[in-house]
């Protein structure tokens, strides 16, 4: 009777989250990664040579790091199985009406709503490797606000992207870094200047888009000084049949004072592998906040981290990690105090489900030169059926005598007497479950923008049919 | 429930088959990786584990405790206390294990370090693995100095900043020494953690 169900949700599945558009790219790379086709990429893209140069320096880097031996299993990723860059026939576009009919129908099953999808003159989509609509609002603009692709800003500010990129990762930082740094294209490049607050949420939708089709976006973030602003960005992608490989990089820079937020929710088809490095640097008095949502994927590997370097930094970590079949959910959050009076908060909240398994890794670690350093992380995890696991990974590391750290996880099922009192009020157990599910997930929830918090609903709602039995 | 005071072993194996508490005092000369390790076979068993001592200057203490659960309706809580006076350390690893079909399953894990001293370092890793479903399982672990407020209360009232500061070490090992339910194996783990 359950595999039965089972095997329903999973030729369902294409329905409900599946929208496959026809593949329009003009010019298909060669599948597999080499020197020759990084230099292919490069020229492409008309690049400077100091960035030809960081490429194949990170590609060598790449071959001699070994594959990560902990974590999820990563033993099926196939890297000469892969398209390493897809420049699309459909580029940068100006307006709505120019973006093309497949892209708009994409969004159509995205679900996104007609008001926001007026709102996209602020908005970046990325389809494929390569950002198709850009616009930037005219109050950006004039407020001096560069919310552009990485590859567009290379062009149009080489100094300030020369003088931070690579910075916070290091191109030999780990084996997806380097592969990213070797072969990156597209993602968003944001610099916030001095004393700004962007009232908008800085907005990014990513899509992959072509079998086998590894998206290797590259993101920069420069906050200034006493600056305001919260990027997010959100993903879907269509379901296919072979393995597909998602390697990101995320540097932060939040200049003394400034407070930047990250929100990213992510909804990968099961297929993926989703190996990103995130990672802020925060100095005297900044704030630098990861929101992280986890929904699909087959792997996941994910720990933002903050680096707290000047006195008085905080960083502030809220995962959600949701795993249902074949799917594991590595994730967690990393906290480096490195100078005196930091603070941090991880909070994690993670659901398994029909054999998904949710893993927190995290590190609080406190140097010996930060006196006076807090620290406070709060792991749950909800483990929905007895087919499902879930481990957590804490280290806590205190070279400091005057550290207060503290660290907290539970594991547990549903209540009975939960279920029981909802399905009493007339319920269906599916409903009461859903409910119980989200009530729990509601303190990330919360902090999302609301039309992410609205979708996130929607997609437990349906990830929850069909879970009792 | 029993009391047990275990012998100092670099590598601590049981599979208890009745309620039991297994007291363990953290020699403060080791040098080596203790390893102290319940696994439950017997359905129905319900055990603690109370690791605690005080490192002195510059003595470490390297110990991982293991409460794995194999059977269905078992419950563990293990406790481990440590006092870190100047340039000492610990590295501790809490594990909880609970395999498939061990429902029921109730393990819980108390990690705190008070620090006293100053150049102290500490690591901790409490790691959950949990392979079933309608089980409670949580840890918690805290690091902390001895608060300023509590120690001025004390001087205040006439005792040297030592005593006042021993004062609070004795009270932190107290809060699980009180749970040792055989009075022996108390008094003796008492002064063991005095000295």
């Amino acid at each position: 009777m359950k595999n039965n169900q089972l095997k329903d949700i999973r030729e369902t599945y294409a329905d409900k989250f599946g929208f496959n558009m026809p593949e329009v790219p003009s010019s298909k790379a060669k599948k597999g990664l080499s020197e020759e086709v990084i230099r292919e990429i490069s020229k492409n893209k008309g690049e400077p040579k100091w960035m030809l140069d960081y490429r194949l320096k990170a590609y060598e880097a790449f071959i001699k790091k070994p594959m990560p031996e902990w974590g999820a299993d990563l033993s099926h990723i196939d890297f000469q199985n892969i398209y390493y860059y897809i420049k699309p026939g459909d580029v940068e576009k100006r307006t709505w009406d120019d973006v093309p009919e497949n892209v708009k129908k994409t969004f159509d099953r995205l679900g996104v709503p007609q008001a926001e999808r007026e709102y996209l003159a602020g908005v970046k989509a990325q389809y494929d490797s390569e950002v198709v609509y850009s616009s930037l609002m005219d109050e950006l603009e004039e407020e001096g606000v560069i919310f552009l692709s990485t590859d567009e800003a290379l062009k149009k500010y080489p100094e300030i992207f020369k003088e931070y990129f690579g910075k916070v990762i290091p191109s030999a930082d780990n084996k997806f870094a380097a592969l990213n740094s070797a072969v990156w294209s597209g993602g968003s490049f944001v610099y916030i200047p001095k004393g700004v607050t962007v009232k908008r949420p800085l907005q990014a939708y990513f899509r992959i888009n072509a079998e086998s089709m590894g998206q290797f976006e590259r993101t920069l973030i420069i906050a200034e000084e006493g600056s305001f602003a919260n990027y997010v960005e959100g993903c879907t992608a269509p379901v296919y049949s072979s393995d597909s490989l998602h390697a990101a990089v995320v540097e932060v820079i939040v200049k003394p004072g400034a407070r930047f937020r990250y929100t990213t929710i992510q909804n990968w088809s099961d297929n993926v592998y989703n190996l990103v490095t995130k990672r802020a640097r925060v100095e005297k008095d900044a704030v630098m906040e990861w929101v992280d949502g986890n929904l699909g994927s087959r792997v996941t590997m994910k720990y933002p981290s903050c680096y707290l370097i000047g006195e008085g930094a905080r960083g502030e970590v809220l995962s959600i990690a949701y795993a249902s079949t074949g799917q594991h959910q590595d994730a967690g959050a990393k906290m480096i105090h490195a100078a005196p009076n930091t603070s941090s908060s991880i909070v994690s909240k993670s659901v398994s489900l029909r054999g998904g398994r949710t893993s927190y890794r995290g590190l609080v670690d406190v140097a010996a030169s930060a006196p006076n350093a807090k620290s406070r992380v709060e792991c749950d995890a909800l483990i929905l059926d007895s087919i499902s696991a879930t481990d957590t990974f804490p280290t806590m590391r205190i070279n400091d005598s005057s550290a207060n750290v503290e660290h907290e996880a539970t594991v547990s099922k549903i209540g009975e007497e939960k279920l029981f009192y909802l399905m009493s009020r007339g319920l269906t157990e599916t409903e009461a479950m859903g409910l119980i599910v989200s009530g729990f997930i509601e303190p990330i929830v919360r902090e999302l923008p609301m039309e992410y918090a609205v979708e996130l609903n929607r997609l437990i709602e349906l990830e929850m049919e069909g879970s009792v039995g | 429930m029993k009391s047990l005071l275990l012998k100092q072993n670099k590598n601590i194996l049981i599979s208890p088959i009745e309620d039991t508490q297994y007291v363990y005092v953290i020699p403060g000369n080791s040098t080596e990786v203790t390893n102290l390790e319940l696994n439950f076979e017997k359905e129905g068993v319900s055990c603690e584990i109370i690791v605690l001592g005080k490192m002195h200057e510059g003595q470490s203490i390297e110990l991982t405790t293991t409460s794995r659960h194999l059977v269905p309706n078992t419950s563990c809580v293990t406790n481990y206390f440590v006092a870190l006076e100047n340039s000492s350390s610990s590295n501790y690893v809490g594990k909880i294990i609970i395999a498939k079909k061990a429902f029921q399953t109730n393990s819980y894990l108390n990690n705190k370090t008070l620090v006293i001293g100053e150049g102290t370092k500490n690591i901790t890793r409490p790691i959950l693995e949990i392979e079933a479903d309608d089980v409670k399982a949580s840890h918690g672990a805290t690091t902390g100095r001895v608060r300023e407020d509590d120690v001025y209360y004390l001087t205040s009232r006439g005792l040297t900043k030592k005593e006042a500061e021993e004062t609070i070490v004795e009270g932190f090992f107290e809060s699980v020494v009180a749970k040792i339910e055989d009075g022996d194996v108390r008094e003796k783990v008492r002064s063991g953690v005095k000295s």
